[in-house]
């Protein structure tokens, strides 16, 4: 083919003129700036008027209906069948290119089978509606597109594209390729006029006349072009891309089979003749090379020769490698695309049977030294024998990655290893199995793949999008989204026993192996031994007595190994919230071995949605039944655990469900005797409890029964317990409250009270009760004041925090006229009840230094700000000075500023709790 | 409405209406009120008259109003590029 001379007598009088569509998108990608620039003010002129009605078409058809399109796109599918073979005819008489009976087919396709696909798809207005995710899809029309379309699939292009614009309100321009600009002006025209008379509006599809590169440069950079849909090759697809438009741009491939040898051979050799031979190999999806397994190569090319396929000897293959590929490009010879395989025999000088349907010609590799590995629009099918699966697949790998990657590859097997293996390899939009790769990939015939006439390559042929395109391709999709009502929960031991002699209740849990964990001081104190009195008699009971402090990782491995030794059937955490913590976490290292404790200990933004997973396959089970010995902590129902980190100075909060006791027995008798200071701290431990799930994001009505009640009970036990030690009534009260309290928080959490006390308490080694005593007023202020920032959160609805503190000073009748005055009333009996308690009011009481305090600060806030008390639960979101602020304000102590007023939120009455709770 | 202002309501054709008002503002008649409250949609010719019929307005110095635009028309006009040239009112 290096002679012109010879091209001329071979071919007749055909024009070159595939070269000039390959050689002019190379050119269309290089000077695109300089192509601008040559067009005649005229030519502009007609350009912008093309762009102008297709604008005005696109904006008058966004005003139609789904049914106003459905109605025209019925109609254009009906023309389009009823003139496929006109179209067919018309396009291969301008091309010289392919079958005019298979562009038929394809002109039937293009209509009949994309109108199956498209005719029930919503496209207008709202077009999908997901009730249970409160989403709803509506489609958004693009506008003006400008489609570029090839010269080997001109009509069926055209028609296709017209369906989809329609069916989606876009208006078209189209580029069509020069040498087949006549085939698509007529398709056009036709879908043009069909559906003009079905309601369409005028200009909506338009065609450049006698195109040039200049003209798509252009277009492609005009502003009110919208989107560019360039079909065609790589020049093309590159320029369309290069352009700064959106652009869908879908081009060339080099399509790998592999014909394995448990394949159904017949079949496959149909398929593969069948697809090769289509429209004389031109759609872009057609088998290039195909790599057969040795045992049965011979009788694969047997049957090739059978069915009219020549199989061309080593000298043979050779002369078509020279002859139709192109040395210096390394690409097919574009003379060759679409011809008869008898035409491209002759004009090589191939003596073959004048019924020859597909040259077959084996390679024996793949790349630039062999040329018949690339891609061929024409008869021409290169086979390759493997000796082994491996081998074969990589052959295909290889010829996947030489050209072809991302657009379509063929597996003929019965094997579905051998199917899976080939769909992992290979790169391609279309993987098809035991079927032809040309019709195969256009979907809908031999498949249920959508139906299209653009195939998307991804990434791997530099392309936007893999998928098969068709009318999504053409839609904006707006998703109109509800605020989700999050679902809530709440989650409690399902077995609470209280008031005096609860204790009781452990005699009706069977167990042949109990460790009591507790500490050496209620070991000595006897409560111990209470507890062993009211196990079944038959339990085996041995007490393991943990130091009295947030238990630190060695003491639960200690812990671990004492009940695997007793081989434990059963847990009783007898203690405070430190040992019932310890409990709980041993608890969990016994069950999941493979607990990792660092990794459980992550932080987190929304329990729901963290990234570790608590392990829930359990190796051994296990009950823990907690026996509170203070009344603060709730750890007896709560499903958090706090372990030290000594070696970084840290408290490691551990929250999940699985955590939380599966018994707890609240019995009174345990805290008859606990000291005055620890009463105060720990009864403002469940002070603070009530507080922060009460104004919490994830407050709910469930919980704030807890939250309140607790509250009530705190005001008027906790200073007769603290006062009278021995008055069982406020004991038990108190215990109950701290019980209440945590059902409470254990759903809806706390804020950053608790962060900062964490926080701080690790810092300084103080009470954690005393350090959420000195923050508490000074953080009631700072939720009830406008926030600086809101917690983002579907919960929370309006302001409502001032009006939930104000809430709870009515139910403690501390009185006040107005909001802002009823909150500052509770500050006010928050700070009068922590002086009964007579508890440090400030940091600076504690005798930390100003100085040390001040070095400490930033790391406090870093930590509380990691702390996950406050998030997503506190009211607001607290910004790290706001979190400075807190604690400078604690170190100073008393003069809490008053609470501003808030002007208050109107009623929601559609179910919204939060604003609800203001009418309650 | 100021004193020389002409309304014209259109009824669900728009041509002769915006035919009109493009007859009044070559007269120099003043300031055009469109009433869109009967009209449910426009067609390329109607845009195209409304295009004219701005340039016309801008030419004169005269105000055109248009009364009473749904949604979808106004987002036609928007499409294409025409609700800066004209005032609107509901």
């Amino acid at each position: 083919m290096s002679s012109p001379g010879v091209q001329e007598t071979i071919w007749g009088e055909r024009p070159n003129i595939v070269a000039a569509f390959f050689g002019g998108s190379e050119r269309l990608v290089k000077p695109m700036a300089e192509n601008i620039a040559s067009l005649s003010e005229d030519r502009i002129a007609y350009l912008d008027g093309l762009v102008s009605h297709a604008r005005n078409a696109a904006a008058v058809f966004s005003q139609y209906t789904q049914e106003d399109v459905d109605r025209i796109v019925k109609r254009m599918a009906m023309a389009g069948m009823e003139n496929a073979q006109h179209l067919g005819r018309m396009a291969y008489e301008e091309t010289h290119l392919g079958v005019p009976e298979d562009k038929a087919i394809k002109n039937m396709v293009a209509t009949e089978f994309v109108y199956n696909y498209v005719r029930d798809k919503r496209t207008a207005g709202v077009i999908r509606e997901f009730p249970e995710h409160g989403v709803v899809e509506v489609a958004e029309p693009i506008g003006v597109i400008f489609s570029l379309t090839p010269i080997t699939n001109p009509t069926s292009t055209v028609l296709f594209k017209c369906l989809m614009a329609i069916k989606t309100r876009n208006a078209l321009i189209f580029g069509p390729h020069p040498m087949a600009a006549r085939c698509c002006q007529e398709a056009m025209r036709i879908m043009y006029e069909t559906a003009l008379k079905h309601g369409a509006p005028e200009g909506v599809f338009t065609c450049v006349e006698s195109p040039t590169l200049a003209d798509n440069a252009y277009l492609m950079h005009h502003k009110d072009v919208a989107m560019i849909d360039a079909t065609g090759g790589r020049g093309v697809v590159k320029a369309a891309y290069s352009s700064g438009k959106p652009a869908l741009g879908v081009g060339a491939g080099n399509t790998p089979v592999y014909l394995e040898k448990s394949a159904d051979l017949d079949m496959a050799v149909v398929d593969i003749i069948t697809s090769k031979t289509f429209d004389n190999g031109t759609i872009c999806a057609s088998e290039q090379t195909v790599v057969i397994d040795d045992e049965v190569y011979d009788r694969v090319l047997r049957k090739f020769a059978e069915l009219g396929a020549h199989v061309c000897n080593e000298q043979e293959a050779a002369l078509m490698g020279r002859m139709l590929v192109d040395p210096e490009k390394g690409m097919a010879q574009p003379m060759a695309t679409g011809q008869k395989a008898v035409d491209i025999a002759r004009f090589i000088g191939l003596a073959v049977q004048p019924n020859t349907k597909l040259l077959v010609a084996p390679i024996q590799g793949v790349g630039r030294d062999h040329p018949l590995s690339v891609e061929k629009l024409f008869p021409v099918l290169a086979v390759y024998r493997a000796k082994s699966m491996d081998e074969a697949l990589q052959v295909c790998v290889d010829v996947n990655h030489f050209g072809g990657l991302g657009h379509t590859a063929v597996v003929f097997s019965r094997n579905d290893e051998v199917i899976r293996k080939f769909g992992e390899l290979i790169n391609s939009g279309r993987i098809l199995v035991n079927s032809p790769g040309s019709i195969g990939a256009i979907g809908g015939v031999y498949n249920d793949m959508v139906p299209t006439f653009s195939f998307g390559c991804g990434t791997g042929g530099g392309n936007s999008t893999m998928d098969n395109v068709n009318v999504f391709h053409y839609l904006n999709v707006k998703r109109v989204a509800r605020r989700a009502q999050a679902p809530m929960w709440y989650r409690v031991p399902n077995q609470i026993y209280f008031n005096r002699n609860a204790v009781e209740h452990l005699r009706q849990f069977p167990s042949h192996s109990t460790i009591i964990v507790t500490n050496p001081a209620l070991e000595q104190f006897g409560h111990a031994e209470i507890v062993r009195r009211h196990l079944p008699v038959e339990t085996l009971v041995h007490v393991l007595a943990i130091p009295d402090a947030e238990p630190e990782a060695k003491v639960i491995l200690e812990g671990l190994e004492t009940l695997k030794v007793y081989k434990a059937d059963q847990i009783v955490a007898l203690g405070g919230g430190s040992v019932i913590d310890a409990a709980k976490i041993m608890k969990l290292m016994y069950e999941f071995p493979q607990a990792d404790l660092e990794e459980l200990g992550a932080p987190f933004l929304d329990i729901r949605k963290r990234i570790v997973r608590y392990p829930t396959e359990k190796a051994i089970q296990v009950r823990l039944v907690a026996i509170p010995t203070t009344s603060g902590t709730g750890s007896e129902v709560t499903p958090f655990a706090v372990l030290f980190d000594k070696e970084h100075g840290r408290k490691v909060t551990l929250a999940d469900y699985s955590l939380a006791p599966d018994v707890a027995i609240v019995d009174p008798q345990f805290v008859m005797s606990m000291p005055k200071g620890l009463t105060a701290d720990t009864g403002i431990d469940c002070l603070t409890h009530a507080l922060e799930a009460g104004v919490s994001v994830y407050a709910s009505p469930y919980t704030d029964a807890n939250a309140l009640q607790a509250l009530q009970m705190v005001f008027k036990y906790l200073p007769i317990a603290y006062e009278r030690p021995r008055d069982e009534e406020a004991r038990t009260m108190m215990h109950n409250a701290a019980c209440i309290a945590a059902l409470a928080f254990s759903n809806a959490s706390v804020g950053v009270n608790h962060a900062l006390a964490h926080a701080f308490g690790a810092r300084f080694r103080v009470a954690h009760g005393r350090a959420n005593a000195l923050l508490l007023p000074h953080v009631i202020r700072y939720n009830a004041s406008v926030p600086s920032k809101f917690m983002p959160s579907p919960h929370v609805r309006a302001f409502t925090v001032q009006k939930k503190y104000a809430m709870m000073a009515d139910l403690l009748g501390l009185g006040g006229e107005t909001t802002e005055e009823k909150v500052n009333n509770l500050i006010a009996a928050i700070e009068e009840l922590l002086d009964r308690l007579s508890v440090p009011r400030s940091i600076a009481e504690l005798g930390i230094s100003k100085e040390e305090f001040e070095r400490a600060v930033p790391d406090l806030v870093k930590i509380a700000f990691e702390d996950p008390s406050w998030r997503p639960t506190n009211p607001r979101m607290p910004l790290m000075n706001e979190l400075a602020d807190l604690l400078r304000a604690a170190y100073k102590g008393r003069d809490v500023p008053k609470v501003a007023h808030v002007p208050e939120p109107e009623v929601v009455k559609d179910g919204a709790y939060a604003s609800k709770f203001s009418v309650a | 409405m100021p004193a020389n202002s002409v309304l014209l309501e259109m009824d669900a054709h728009a041509a002769p209406a915006l035919q009109q008002a493009i007859e009044k503002l070559v007269r120099g008649d003043g300031e055009v009120v469109l009433d869109f409250s009967s009209i449910d949609r426009i067609d390329p010719s109607e845009l195209k008259s409304m295009d004219k019929l701005a340039g016309l307005a801008a030419d004169k110095s005269a105000k055109t109003v248009l009364r009473g635009v749904n949604g979808r028309i106004y987002k036609a006009l928007k499409l294409a590029n025409l609700t800066g040239r004209f005032s609107f009112e509901n």
